[in-house]
C-alpha cells in the first residue's frame, strides 16, 4: 500500500542546510498498522507529512497504493488525499464554526457525496457522540473532540489512516478510549493504519514500529 | 454541487456569527447609495415635470408656419390633450405712449402645465388663474401699466384691434422659460381675437405653437414619432436651461448627498476590509484542512468566491430594499418642494438605482474583502500538521489596490465631479498615510516612555506597543471613523451654512435691464435716493455667435437642444477688468488689467455644451462689425448665487466701441415694491425682472437639502460605529489569547479591565486627535475648492476630537471586548487549542 524509496528532505535555515530526513526505505502492506517512533525532533512529524503527501521530498519516491506522489502537483496531491486518505491530528483541527456533524460531513461534501449527513450521523454515533452532534467544538471536550476528529477521518472510509500523536493532548484514560477506537475503527474497515506517537503503548498496538534517529531509520524490522 | 455546498458552508458561519460585521456594513452601503439614487431619480423626474410647467405643457412643438395637421391628427390619435398658440413681438399703443411687446395669442385652457398669476394692481402679488382672457380684453405685464401709462380697464391698442386691459400679469411661467434678458414685457390675449389685430402675415416673425399634455409614456411615443416628422422650420421646444439658478441648487444638493451617502460606502468599504481580514483568519484552518482532506486549491477558492458572491448579492439585495424604504424619508422631506407627487418612481428610473446599489455592494466586497480571501490560496498544507495556522500568510501591498481602485471609481462615479472627488481621494489618502505615520511614530514614543510608568498602567499600554502592527491599523481605522463622524457633525454644519450664505436674506431679487449710458448717473442717484445703496451697473453689449475657429455655425450643426438653442440666441456679451469676485477659475489665465488683446473668458458649463476649449478663437457679429476673440479662460458661476453674471466676459477694450447698455441687480423688500414703480415711471425703457419666487424655491431647496444631509448621515454615524466595531472585532482572538494567558498567571479580572480600559482611551486620544486635525483641514479643502463657501479652521475641534475618541473608542473597545474579560480562562484555552 505505501513505499517508500530512499526518501530525503532538507531545509535551509540561515544558509545552513539542515537534514530532516536521509535515505529511509520501507513498505507497508495493505491493512498493517504501523508507528512511527522516536524522539522530538527526529523527523517523525516530517514522515508523515511526506508520506500523507501533504509536504513533497527532495530526494527518492513515495508511492500511494501504485501511484507516486512526488510526481503529481498539489491538486493532484489533494485528489489522492481525498480519494485514499484520513487524518487524524494531534490538536485535533475541528472547524470551529462547525458542530460536530457538519465537522464530520465536510469531507463527504467536499467530494459531494448525497448522504453526507446520514454517513456522517452514522459513524458519529458510532463514536459515540450522536447526543452532541449539534455541539460546537468549543463545548466539546478535549476528547470528545478528538473522537470527532476520529469520525471524520474514518467517515469517508479511507484506505490509509494517517494519525498525528492522536492522544498527545489527552490523559491517559482518555487517550487510552481514543486508541481502542481509533483501532476498532480501523480494523472495522480494514485500513491501513500510519501513526506517529510517543506513547509506547499505542506503538505496542501496531504490527510493527518504525524508529527514527535524527532523521535516519534506525530500526525497520 | 459546489453552489450548494457552499451555501451550506456559508449559512454555517452565518450562524457562527462569522459574516455579522462583514454583511451589515455592506447592507448599509447599498443602502446608504440605493436610498439617494431612489431620490435623485424621483427628483429628476418631478424637475422634468416642473420643467413642463415652464413649456406650458409637456411637450411643444414650435414652427415659423401654421401648426401642420398632422401633428394635431397624430395627437388626437394618441388621445393627447393639445392647443395651440401664437406668439410674436409687437408694439403696444396707448393713448400716449407705445411699447414693443411680446404678444401670445392663447386658446382655452392654457396653459395645459402650470398656471398663470393675475392680479387687479400693478407689482402685486398674484392668484392662480385658470381661464384666459375673455375676447375683446387683454393681460399685460405690470411693467407695461407704468410704461403706458394706463391702468385696469383702459383701452390698448394692438395691430388694428382695440383690447380693454382685465387684469396685470403677476407671474406667467412660459414667459419667464425664456432667455429672462431678451424677452420683451409680455402680453396675453384670447386667440380668437388675433384676427381682429391682422398682425399675422407671411413676413412677420411669428412662432406657432402646439402645446401638447398627457400621460408620460404616450407623450413620449408622441415624441418619437414627432422626431422623425419635423420639417423645416418646426422644433420640439426644450426649457433644459430655463432655470439655471435652480438646476444649479438641485444639482449642487445632488453632490452634496451623493458624497455623503458615498462617506457611508468608505466606512463600511473600511469595515469590510478589517472584518474580511479576521473572516479570513478564521478561515485559514478550515481551508488547510480542506486541502488535507483532498480538495483542490481550484474547489476552495471557487467555494469561498462563491460565498463572497452570495453575500455581495444577498446584502446587496436587502440593502436596496432598505435602501428603497430610506428613500420615503427624504421624499417626505423634498415632497413640499414639489407640487406634483414625488411618489410615482417609472420602472426605469427605479432600475437604476438598484443596478447600482448591486454593482456598488459586488465592487466593494470584492475590492475590499477578495484581497485578503485570495490569501487562502497561499497556506501550505502542511501548516495544518504543525500547528502554524494563527497567522496570514505575507502579502505585498499591491493586492490592497484594488480595494482601493474600487472605492476611487465610485467616488468619480458617485461625486460625478472630477475636481472634488479627486480632492476626496487625495484627502483620503493623505488623511490615511498621517494617520498611519503619527500612529506608528507615537506607538514609538510610547515604546520609549513606558519604563517610567508604573507597572499598572504599563499592562495596558504594553499591550499597544506589542502589537504595533495591529495598534497602527486599529489607530488608522478609528481615525477614518472619527474623522468622518466629526465632519459630518462639526464641518458639515460649516458648510451648510455657508451654502445657506450664499443666498443672504437681501440678496438682489430683482434685475433692472435695458439701461442706457446716459442714464446711468440720474438713475445712481435716484436708486441712492430710495435706498439701493449698492447697486453696481454691469456693461452689456448683444452679440450673436457666427463662428468658430473661422467655421460658421449654424443650428444645425448641434444636435444638443440646449447648443443649437445658444446658437440661435444672441449673447449678452459684457467686460470686465478682474474676475468677478463670486466666479472660480477652472482653465486657462485671466487678462492683464487694461489689456487691448480680443481674448474672451466663457462660462465653463457653456463651454462644455459648444464643445470649446481653450485656445478656440470665436466670431461674434456684435452692430454689424465681427469681433474675432481667443478664449484664453474658463470660469465656473454660481447661478445660484443670483449675482449678474455673463457666460462671455472680455477685456473693456474689445468692446467699448460698440452700442452698449447696462444691467443692475437690487434687492426690493417686500413691502417696498411701489419703489420699482417709481423707478420705471421715470425710466419707462428699463425693465424689471422679478427673480423673488425663483429665489425663495432655491433658498427652500438649501433649506430641505440641509434636512436631506442630516438624514443620510444618520447612516453614515450607524457606519462610522460599525467601523470602530470592525476594528475592535478585528483584534478580538488575540486579545482573547493575552487576556486568557495573563488570567492563568495570576492577573485580576479588574486589573485587566483596568488596562483594556486604559489601552482604549490612548488609542481613542490619538485617533481623535490625528482625524480632528485632518477633518478641520479636509472641511476647509471642501469648502475652499470644491463647494466655493466660507469655511474657518476650528482647534476647538481638535479638543473635542480627542475628548470624542477617547470616550468612543473606550466605550465601543470596552463593549466589543466584554467577552473577552468574561470568558473562563479554561474555554478561551480550549477554543484556542
Amino acid at each position: 500500500m505505501i513505499e517508500v524509496t530512499d526518501l530525503s528532505r532538507h531545509v535551509s535555515i540561515a544558509d545552513r542546510r539542515l537534514t530532516l530526513l536521509q535515505h529511509i526505505n520501507f513498505s507497508i502492506a495493505t491493512g498493517e498498522a504501523v508507528a512511527i517512533v522516536g524522539a522530538s525532533g527526529s523527523g517523525k512529524s516530517t514522515l508523515l507529512g511526506l508520506l500523507a503527501g501533504l509536504d513533497t521530498p527532495d530526494e527518492g519516491r513515495v508511492m500511494l497504493d501504485g501511484e507516486d506522489i512526488s510526481a503529481l502537483d498539489e491538486d493532484g496531491r489533494a485528489r489522492l488525499r481525498g480519494r485514499l486518505t484520513g487524518f487524524v491530528f494531534q490538536s485535533f483541527q475541528l472547524i470551529p464554526s462547525l458542530t460536530a456533524i457538519e465537522n464530520v460531513m465536510l469531507p463527504l461534501e467536499l467530494a459531494e457525496r448525497k448522504d453526507a449527513r446520514a454517513a456522517a450521523m452514522k459513524i458519529i454515533d458510532r463514536v459515540g457522540l450522536a447526543q452532541r452532534c449539534d455541539h460546537y467544538p468549543r463545548q466539546l471536550s478535549g476528547g470528545e473532540q478528538q473522537r470527532v476528529a476520529i469520525a471524520r477521518a474514518f467517515v469517508p472510509q479511507p484506505k490509509i489512516l494517517f494519525a498525528d500523536e492522536p492522544t498527545g493532548n489527552l490523559d491517559r484514560a482518555t487517550g487510552e478510549l481514543i486508541t481502542e477506537l481509533l483501532f476498532s475503527l480501523n480494523a472495522e474497515q480494514s485500513a491501513t493504519l500510519v501513526l506517529v506517537t510517543h506513547d509506547e503503548a499505542l506503538a505496542q498496538r501496531c504490527h510493527r514500529s518504525l524508529k527514527l534517529d535524527a532523521g535516519r531509520l534506525i530500526d525497520n524490522p | 454541487m459546489n453552489f450548494s455546498l457552499a451555501l451550506r458552508l456559508l449559512l454555517r458561519d452565518w450562524r457562527a456569527g462569522e459574516l455579522r460585521v462583514l454583511f451589515l456594513a455592506l447592507l448599509l452601503a447599498v443602502a446608504s447609495i440605493t436610498s439617494v439614487g431612489f431620490f435623485t431619480g424621483r427628483i429628476a423626474q418631478a424637475l422634468q415635470h416642473q420643467s413642463n410647467e415652464l413649456l406650458g405643457a409637456d411637450i411643444v412643438v414650435s414652427a415659423d408656419h401654421p401648426i401642420s395637421d398632422n401633428f394635431i391628427s397624430e395627437a388626437d390619435k394618441l388621445g393627447l390633450q393639445h392647443i395651440q398658440a401664437v406668439e410674436f413681438p409687437t408694439m403696444l399703443l396707448s393713448d400716449t405712449e407705445s411699447s414693443l411687446v411680446m404678444l401670445k395669442a392663447v386658446d382655452n385652457a392654457y396653459p395645459l402645465r402650470g398656471h398663470l398669476e393675475i392680479s387687479r394692481k400693478r407689482f402685486a402679488a398674484g392668484v392662480a388663474n385658470t381661464s384666459i382672457p375673455v375676447r375683446g380684453s387683454i393681460w399685460v405685464a405690470s411693467a407695461l401699466l407704468t410704461k403706458l401709462d394706463v391702468n385696469i380697464g383702459d383701452v390698448l391698442t394692438v395691430g388694428e384691434a382695440q383690447l380693454t386691459i382685465s387684469a396685470v400679469i403677476i407671474n406667467d411661467p412660459v414667459i419667464a422659460a425664456g432667455s429672462f434678458f431678451n424677452v420683451a414685457p409680455g402680453v396675453v390675449i384670447n386667440s380668437a381675437d388675433l384676427l381682429l389685430t391682422a398682425l399675422v402675415k407671411e413676413t412677420s416673425r411669428v412662432r406657432f405653437k402646439l402645446l401638447v399634455a398627457g400621460p408620460f409614456k404616450t407623450v413620449q411615443v408622441y415624441r418619437d414619432s414627432l422626431e422623425l416628422k419635423l420639417g423645416f422650420g418646426e422644433r420640439l421646444e426644450s426649457v433644459e436651461d430655463a432655470r439655471p439658478e435652480i438646476r444649479a441648487a438641485l444639482q449642487r444638493a445632488d453632490r452634496y448627498l451623493g458624497l455623503a451617502s458615498l462617506v457611508s460606502v468608505l466606512l463600511a468599504s473600511v469595515a469590510i476590509a478589517t472584518s474580511a481580514r479576521r473572516y479570513t483568519r478564521r478561515q485559514l484552518s478550515s481551508c488547510a484542512l480542506m486541502r488535507c482532506v483532498g480538495a483542490v486549491q481550484k474547489q476552495v477558492m471557487s467555494l469561498y468566491l462563491m460565498q463572497l458572491l452570495m453575500i455581495a448579492l444577498s446584502a446587496s439585495a436587502m440593502g436596496c430594499l432598505l435602501g428603497y424604504l430610506l428613500q420615503y424619508g427624504l421624499v417626505a422631506i423634498f415632497s413640499s418642494l414639489f407640487d406634483v407627487s414625488l411618489s410615482s418612481l417609472s420602472m426605469t428610473a427605479a432600475l437604476m438605482p438598484i443596478g447600482a446599489g448591486m454593482l456598488t455592494g459586488v465592487l466593494i466586497l470584492f475590492g475590499f474583502a477578495a484581497p485578503a480571501l485570495l490569501q487562502l490560496k497561499n497556506v501550505p498544507v502542511l501548516s495544518i500538521l504543525r500547528c502554524e495556522l494563527g497567522k496570514l500568510p505575507a502579502v505585498g501591498l499591491s493586492i490592497y489596490i484594488s480595494g482601493f481602485v474600487v472605492f476611487a471609481l465610485l467616488l468619480f462615479w458617485q461625486a460625478g465631479d472630477f475636481r472634488l472627488a479627486l480632492m476626496v481621494l487625495a484627502g483620503i489618502v493623505f488623511t490615511v498615510l498621517i494617520l498611519m505615520s503619527c500612529a506608528g511614530v507615537l506607538i514609538k514614543i510610547l515604546k520609549i516612555f513606558l519604563r517610567k510608568l508604573n507597572t499598572r498602567s504599563m499592562l495596558g499600554l504594553s499591550g499597544l506597543t506589542r502589537r504595533s502592527v495591529s495598534s497602527t491599523v486599529q489607530i488608522t481605522a478609528f481615525g477614518v471613523g472619527i474623522m468622518v463622524l466629526l465632519l459630518l457633525t462639526l464641518v458639515r454644519n460649516e458648510l451648510i451654512s455657508g451654502w445657506q450664505n450664499t443666498l443672504p436674506t437681501d440678496a438682489p431679487n430683482r434685475f433692472l435691464i435695458n439701461i442706457q449710458t446716459s442714464q446711468l448717473p440720474g438713475l445712481r442717484t435716484l436708486l441712492d435716493d430710495l435706498g439701493f445703496e449698492r447697486a453696481v451697473f454691469y456693461p452689456m453689449v448683444k452679440g450673436r455667435l457666427t463662428d468658430i475657429n473661422g467655421v460658421n455655425v449654424a443650428a444645425v450643426n448641434f444636435h444638443e437642444q440646449r447648443a443649437a438653442g445658444l446658437i440661435e440666441r444672441e449673447f449678452n456679451l459684457s467686460w470686465a477688468e478682474t474676475m468677478p469676485v463670486d466666479n472660480f477659475s477652472v482653465a486657462g489665465s485671466w487678462w492683464q488689467p487694461s489689456s487691448k488683446q480680443s481674448q474672451v473668458s466663457l462660462e465653463e458649463g457653456l463651454a462644455k455644451t459648444l464643445g470649446l476649449g481653450l485656445g478656440d478663437v470665436l466670431t461674434f457679429a456684435v452692430a454689424g462689425k465681427n469681433v474675432d476673440v481667443k478664449i484664453v479662460h474658463l470660469r465656473e458661476v454660481d447661478w445660484d448665487s443670483f449675482q449678474v453674471n455673463f457666460y462671455a466676459l472680455m477685456p473693456a477694450q474689445v468692446l467699448s466701441d460698440f452700442p452698449v447698455s447696462y444691467i443692475s441687480s437690487i434687492f426690493v423688500p417686500e413691502d417696498r415694491n411701489e419703489m420699482l414703480d417709481t423707478v420705471v415711471r421715470s425710466y419707462p425703457n428699463i425693465t424689471v425682472i422679478d427673480v423673488s419666487k425663483i429665489m425663495s424655491r432655491v433658498r427652500a431647496i438649501i433649506e430641505r437639502v440641509s434636512m436631506a444631509i442630516e438624514y443620510v448621515f444618520l447612516l453614515t454615524l450607524v457606519a462610522g460605529f460599525l467601523v470602530m466595531y470592525a476594528a475592535i472585532f478585528a483584534t478580538l482572538d488575540e486579545r482573547l489569547h493575552e487576556v486568557t494567558i495573563m488570567k492563568v498567571l495570576g492577573a485580576s479580572h479588574s486589573k485587566l479591565r483596568r488596562a483594556l480600559l486604559l489601552e482604549f482611551v490612548v488609542l481613542g486620544t490619538l485617533s481623535g486627535l490625528v482625524a480632528a486635525i485632518c477633518a478641520d483641514f479636509l472641511g476647509y479643502g471642501l469648502a475652499s475648492f470644491s463647494l466655493h463657501v466660507d469655511y474657518a479652521l476650528n482647534p476647538f475641534m481638535w479638543l473635542f476630537g480627542m475628548l470624542a475618541g477617547a470616550l468612543g473608542v473606550s466605550v465601543a473597545g470596552m463593549l466589543g471586548t466584554r467577552s473577552v474579560l468574561t470568558q473562563s480562562p479554561i474555554s478561551s484555552l480550549r477554543a484556542a487549542s
